[in-house]
C-alpha cells in the first residue's frame, strides 16, 4: 500500500496554496457592507479563537465536491493539449479504464489493478502523446520541408525495378552503451517470380531454399545474423541469394535419378498409373493404338483426377471425380 | 464430536431427516443474489412463458452447475452414482466402459430369458430395460439397519442403528462394487460378465450382496437387546 | 447380365436365410459383436443401402470379357463396410459366382497362430492354421458349385517325393489334401487361387474376390518373425502373397470387391469421432502408394453414415426386436438425442442403445 500513501501526499502538496493557507490560518476577511473601512486583521491565529469557526465535519461537508478531472473532460477535447509531450502516466488526466500489473495474494491471483496509484503504469513509457491526431499535426507541421512523391513511381513500378527489400532495425535506449546486438540482424525479401528462372531452375531453387520460400506469398525470405555488423550481414544475405540463384541453374548428373517420391508434382505420363491403364486396354482390344488413345478426353480427364489425388489433399470430391472418370474408362470406353 | 451433538445427530438419523433440509449451510461460497443454474430446456420454457423474466435472467449471476447433473433424457442418477463408487484411480472412462458393457450383458441375459419364455404373461413379467433392472437390483441390496461397534464395560457390542436413505444406497453400491472388483483370483470371468450376473441375481433377490444384506438384518435382529446402548 | 434376387427395398432390412448364413459365414465373415447382435435379434438382418445398389448397378454393366474391375469400399469405422461386403457376397452366391473370400487378412499377417518355413521356396513363411481356415471357408462357400462344375487341375503339382497332384484331378481333391496335410495348406491355397485364375481366364467360371480390410496387405512389413528374428515382408507370407495377386487385373471373368479401413482396435472413442489422430479414412491414404499402384484404376464406393430415413428404420427395428426399451427412446426428443450422440454412425447408434 506504500505507493498509494505517497501519491496522496503528493496530491495534498499541489492543492495547498499560499492564499488558501493564509485564509485558513488567519481568517482574512473583506466585509461587503462597509467597503471604506479597512479590512479587519486578526492577529491571533484562528485556531486559538473560540466560536469563530464551524466544526470540522460541517466544513468538510460544505467544501464543494468536484468530480475527478478525467470525468469532467469533454468528449471532443483537444487531446494534444492535454498530453502534448511524453510524460509519466497521470491517472487523473487519462479518461480510460487502464489496468496493468499482477497481484498475487494468498487466496490466489487477482485481476490486474486499475490506473490509480499503479506504479506499473508509471514505470513504463506511454505513447499517449502519439495519438493519431497528434501525429497528423506533427506531419502537417513538417510538410513544408518535404518534396512530393514522384507520380510515375507506382507500387507496381516499385515491385518491378526494386524487387529486393532489405529490412533492418535500429534500437535506441538509455544505457551506457549505444550498441544493441539485435541491430545486426537483417532480413532480405524478394519475390520468386521477379527472378529470371526456367522450370528446372525454379524447382531446384525452391528445394535449395526449403522453408525460406513461402509458396502462398511467393516470397523468398533470408535472415542473416552471422556477422557482427549490419552492413556485413546485408552483403552476406545478398551473397547467399546470388549463390542459390546460380546453383539453381546447374543440372547435376544425379538429377536424372529422380524417383516418384522426389517429384515436385505428380507426372501421370511417367507414372505406373499410365502403364497399368495401357496394359488394361491392350488386353481388352486387339487393335490398340497408344498414341490415339492418349489424346482422348476421357483419358485426359482420368489423368487429371489421378494427378489431383496425388497433388492435393485427398477428399470425397476428388474421389468422386476419380470414380466418374474411371467409370467412363472401364464401362463405356470403345476404340 | 461431543456426546450431546452426537445424540442430536443420531436422533436426526433415527427420524430419517434428510441432512440437506435440516442442517443450515452457512459456508456457501455463493452470494445470496446468485441464482441456481437452469438447463437449456428450462431456459427455453422461461423464454416462451415470460420474455421479461428471460431478459432479467440474462444479467443475473449464476451458481456453477454441479458436474454430475445432465439434461439427457437417458440420464440415470443411480447409474451415475454407481460410477463414482466403482471408479478407481480417477479413471472414469474405464468405469463407464465397463459398466456400459455390463448393462449390455444384463440386457442380453434378460432378452435370452424373454425368448425362452413360453407364455405372454411370463414375457410381460421380464424387465428388458437394463437401467430399470440395475435400479431395482440396487434397491434390493439396500440395508434397512446397520450395526455399529460400541464399547461398554470393556466389551464391544454390535449395536443396531437405523440408517438414512443416502447411506444405505452407498452401502449397497459399495458392497456390489467391492464384490466384483475384489473377486478372488484366478478370475474365471471378465469384469462385465461377472457384474452383469451379480446385477441380475440381485434383481431377482438372490446372490451374494442380497445375502450379505439379509445377514446384517439378522444380526440387527439378534442384537435387539443392545439397542439402548445407542443413547446410554 | 440378369441377376437373381434383386427385389430388395432401399433402406429396409433384408433377412439373410439361416441356411445361407451357415454356409457362407460359418468360419469367418462376421466379427464377434456382429454374431452377438444376430443372436440377440434371432436373425441375420442387413440393411439394404446405397453402396450395395451401386455394386449391383456396376455388376449389371460389367463386360466380363474385359480384365476384372476392382471396387474399393471406404468410409468411417462403423459405417457398414463389412455388412455391405457380406450382403454382396450373398448376392454373388445366388448368382453362381465362385467366391474367394478373405474377411480378416490382419490375422494372416499380424497374429497368425503358427508360422513355419516354406518348403517350396526359402524365405517364404507359411501360416498353416490360417491357410486351413481359408481353404475350409472356400470349400464351405462353394461346395455346391464345385461339385457341379467339376473343375480339374491344369498342371501336375509335386508336393513331396511321394505326394503329387496329377493333372486333371478334381479341385476338391486338392482342397482336401490341403485340409488333411496342414503343413501344405498354405501352398495348397496359393495353388488353388492360381487354378481359379486359370479357369476364369478360360471362361469356365465366374469368380468374385471379396476382401475386407485389404489395406493391411500393403503396409509393407508384417509382424511375423523370420527365423533370424527380423520381421517378414508382407509379400513373403504365402497366402497373403497369393491373395494380393488375385486383386490385380491380369485376369478376366471376375470382379474384385474390397474394403479398406483403418481398422485399429486401439483407437479410442474421442480419436475416432474427431478423426484427428488416425488420418483420414480415405482409400489412397489407406492403401499407400504401393496398394494404389496395384489397384489403380479402381472404382471407389463410399459407405456413408445413416441417412435420416435409414436411421428411423434402424431404430424402429431395434424397438421391434426389443433391443431398445427405454420409454424416452420412443419419443421424438429421445430419437433426436440418439441421433445427436451417435452422429448417424451405425455402430455408434448400436452402441449408444446398449443401455436403453
Amino acid at each position: 500500500m506504500r505507493p498509494k500513501n505517497l501519491f496522496l501526499c503528493l496530491r495534498f502538496q499541489t492543492i495547498s496554496s499560499r492564499l488558501f493557507f493564509e485564509k485558513r490560518f488567519y481568517g482574512i476577511q473583506k466585509s461587503s457592507a462597509d467597503e471604506e473601512e479597512f479590512d479587519k486583521l486578526n492577529i491571533m491565529p484562528r485556531m486559538f479563537v473560540k466560536g469563530d469557526r464551524e466544526p470540522l465535519a460541517k466544513r468538510e461537508a460544505l467544501r464543494p465536491q468536484l468530480t475527478p478531472r478525467y470525468n469532467r473532460m469533454p468528449v471532443d477535447q483537444d487531446w494534444n493539449s492535454v498530453w502534448p509531450t511524453a510524460k509519466m502516466f497521470n491517472p487523473s488526466a487519462v479518461p480510460l479504464p487502464v489496468h496493468m500489473g499482477k497481484l498475487k495474494t494468498v487466496s490466489g491471483p487477482k485481476p490486474p489493478p486499475g490506473k490509480f496509484a499503479n506504479p506499473e503504469l508509471m514505470k513504463v513509457p506511454n505513447f499517449l502523446h502519439l495519438a493519431p491526431p497528434a501525429i497528423k499535426k506533427h506531419c502537417d507541421a513538417i510538410r513544408k520541408f518535404c518534396t512530393p512523391w514522384p507520380q510515375a513511381l507506382t507500387d507496381e513500378m516499385c515491385d518491378k525495378y526494386f524487387p529486393l527489400e532489405v529490412i533492418t532495425s535500429d534500437y535506441c535506449h538509455a544505457s551506457p552503451t549505444i550498441r544493441e546486438p539485435k541491430a545486426r540482424i537483417i532480413t532480405i525479401r524478394i519475390k520468386l517470380s521477379s527472378l529470371d528462372l526456367d522450370y528446372h531452375a525454379k524447382d531446384k531453387l525452391k528445394r535449395i531454399l526449403q522453408h525460406r520460400y513461402d509458396p502462398k506469398t511467393d516470397l523468398i525470405t533470408i535472415v542473416a545474423d552471422k556477422c557482427p555488423l549490419k552492413s556485413q550481414n546485408i552483403d552476406y544475405a545478398k551473397y547467399l541469394l546470388t549463390a542459390c540463384f546460380f546453383e539453381a541453374w546447374k543440372t547435376e548428373s544425379w538429377e536424372s535419378e529422380k524417383e516418384q517420391s522426389d517429384w515436385e508434382t505428380f507426372f501421370w505420363e511417367k507414372s505406373p498409373s499410365k502403364a497399368s491403364l495401357i496394359n488394361y486396354f491392350k488386353k481388352t482390344f486387339q487393335n490398340f493404338n497408344e498414341e490415339n488413345f492418349l489424346e482422348k478426353d476421357t483419358v485426359k480427364d482420368y489423368s487429371k483426377s489421378v494427378k489431383n489425388l496425388f497433388d492435393k489433399e485427398e477428399n470425397d470430391e476428388l474421389l468422386e471425380d476419380y470414380r466418374k472418370n474411371v467409370e467412363k474408362l472401364l464401362f463405356d470406353e470403345r476404340l | 464430536m461431543s456426546s450431546l451433538t452426537r445424540r442430536v445427530f443420531d436422533l436426526r438419523k433415527a427420524a430419517n431427516f434428510s441432512n440437506v433440509n435440516c442442517i443450515q449451510k452457512r459456508n456457501t461460497v455463493w452470494p445470496s443474489n446468485y441464482i441456481k443454474p437452469l438447463a437449456t430446456e428450462q431456459l427455453t420454457e422461461v423464454k416462451q412463458q415470460s420474455p421479461e423474466e428471460f431478459e432479467k435472467l440474462k444479467f443475473v449471476p449464476v451458481i456453477a452447475a454441479p458436474n454430475h447433473v445432465s439434461s439427457s433424457l437417458f440420464y440415470n442418477r443411480t447409474f451415475d452414482q454407481f460410477l463414482k463408487v466403482i471408479m478407481r484411480d480417477g479413471d472414469k472412462w474405464k468405469a463407464i466402459d465397463g459398466m456400459r458393457m455390463a448393462l449390455f450383458e444384463v440386457k442380453r441375459i434378460q432378452l435370452k430369458k424373454y425368448r425362452q419364455a413360453k407364455s405372454d404373461e411370463e414375457r410381460a413379467a421380464i424387465e428388458l430395460n437394463p437401467l430399470t433392472v440395475f435400479e431395482k437390483a440396487i434397491e434390493n441390496c439396500k440395508p434397512l439397519m446397520i450395526t455399529q461397534k460400541i464399547k461398554r464395560g470393556g466389551a464391544t457390542y454390535q449395536v443396531p442403528f437405523p440408517i438414512v436413505e443416502k447411506d444405505s444406497t452407498f452401502l449397497a453400491m459399495k458392497w456390489l462394487s467391492d464384490l466384483i472388483l475384489f473377486r478372488p483370483k484366478p478370475r474365471s470371468e471378465v469384469f462385465h460378465i461377472a457384474m452383469a450376473k451379480e446385477i441380475v441375481n440381485a434383481y431377482n433377490n438372490e446372490g451374494k450382496v442380497v445375502k450379505k444384506k439379509i445377514d446384517l438384518h439378522k444380526l440387527c435382529e439378534a442384537n435387539k437387546a443392545y439397542a439402548h446402548y445407542r443413547w446410554s | 447380365m440378369k441377376h437373381v434376387g434383386v427385389d430388395h427395398i432401399d433402406s429396409q432390412y433384408f433377412v439373410l436365410p439361416k441356411s445361407a448364413n451357415d454356409a457362407l459365414f460359418k468360419l469367418s465373415g462376421w466379427r464377434q459383436n456382429h454374431k452377438q447382435m444376430f443372436e440377440m435379434f434371432e436373425e441375420t438382418a442387413i440393411m439394404v443401402r446405397k453402396p450395395f445398389h451401386d455394386l449391383l448397378n456396376y455388376l449389371s454393366r460389367t463386360d466380363f470379357e474385359r480384365p476384372v474391375n476392382r471396387y474399393v469400399l471406404y468410409g468411417e469405422f462403423g459405417n457398414g463396410k463389412t455388412f455391405t461386403l457380406n450382403h454382396f457376397l450373398y448376392h454373388c452366391f445366388l448368382n453362381r459366382f465362385l467366391i474367394v473370400h478373405c474377411s480378416s487378412p490382419y490375422e494372416w499377417v499380424f497374429t497368425p497362430q503358427e508360422t513355419a518355413q516354406s518348403e517350396w521356396k526359402s524365405g517364404r513363411i507359411d501360416t498353416p492354421v490360417e491357410a486351413t481356415i481359408a481353404l475350409k471357408t472356400f470349400k464351405d462357400q462353394n461346395a455346391a458349385l464345385l461339385s457341379e462344375l467339376d473343375l480339374r487341375t491344369s498342371k501336375k503339382y509335386t508336393w513331396s517325393l511321394r505326394e503329387t497332384t496329377e493333372e486333371g484331378e478334381p479341385l476338391l481333391n486338392l482342397i482336401d489334401y490341403g485340409l488333411n496335410r496342414m503343413k501344405k495348406a498354405s501352398d495348397c491355397y496359393a495353388v488353388l487361387l492360381k487354378e481359379i485364375k486359370h479357369w476364369a481366364n478360360e471362361g469356365k467360371i465366374k469368380v468374385s474376390v471379396i476382401g475386407d480390410v485389404v489395406n493391411v496387405l500393403y503396409l509393407g512389413e508384417s509382424k511375423v518373425l523370420n527365423p533370424d528374428k527380423t520381421t517378414a515382408e508382407m509379400d513373403n507370407i504365402t497366402i497373403a502373397r497369393a491373395f494380393t495377386k488375385m486383386l490385380r487385373n491380369d485376369w478376366k471373368n471376375g470382379l474384385v470387391v474390397v474394403a479398406v479401413d483403418s481398422s485399429d482396435s486401439f483407437r479410442d472413442k474421442v480419436g475416432r469421432l474427431t478423426g484427428e489422430r488416425f488420418g483420414p479414412d480415405l482409400p489412397k491414404y489407406l492403401l499407400t502408394e504401393k496398394g494404389f499402384q496395384d489397384l489403380d484404376p479402381f472404382i471407389p464406393i463410399k459407405v456413408d453414415k445413416y441417412t435420416e430415413n435409414e436411421f428411423e428404420n434402424c431404430l424402429d427395428y431395434y424397438i421391434r426386436k426389443n433391443y431398445v426399451n427405454h420409454p424416452a427412446a420412443k419419443t421424438e426428443m429421445g430419437r433426436k438425442e440418439i441421433k445427436f450422440m451417435s452422429a448417424y454412425n451405425p455402430l455408434e447408434v448400436y452402441k449408444f442403445c446398449w443401455l436403453l
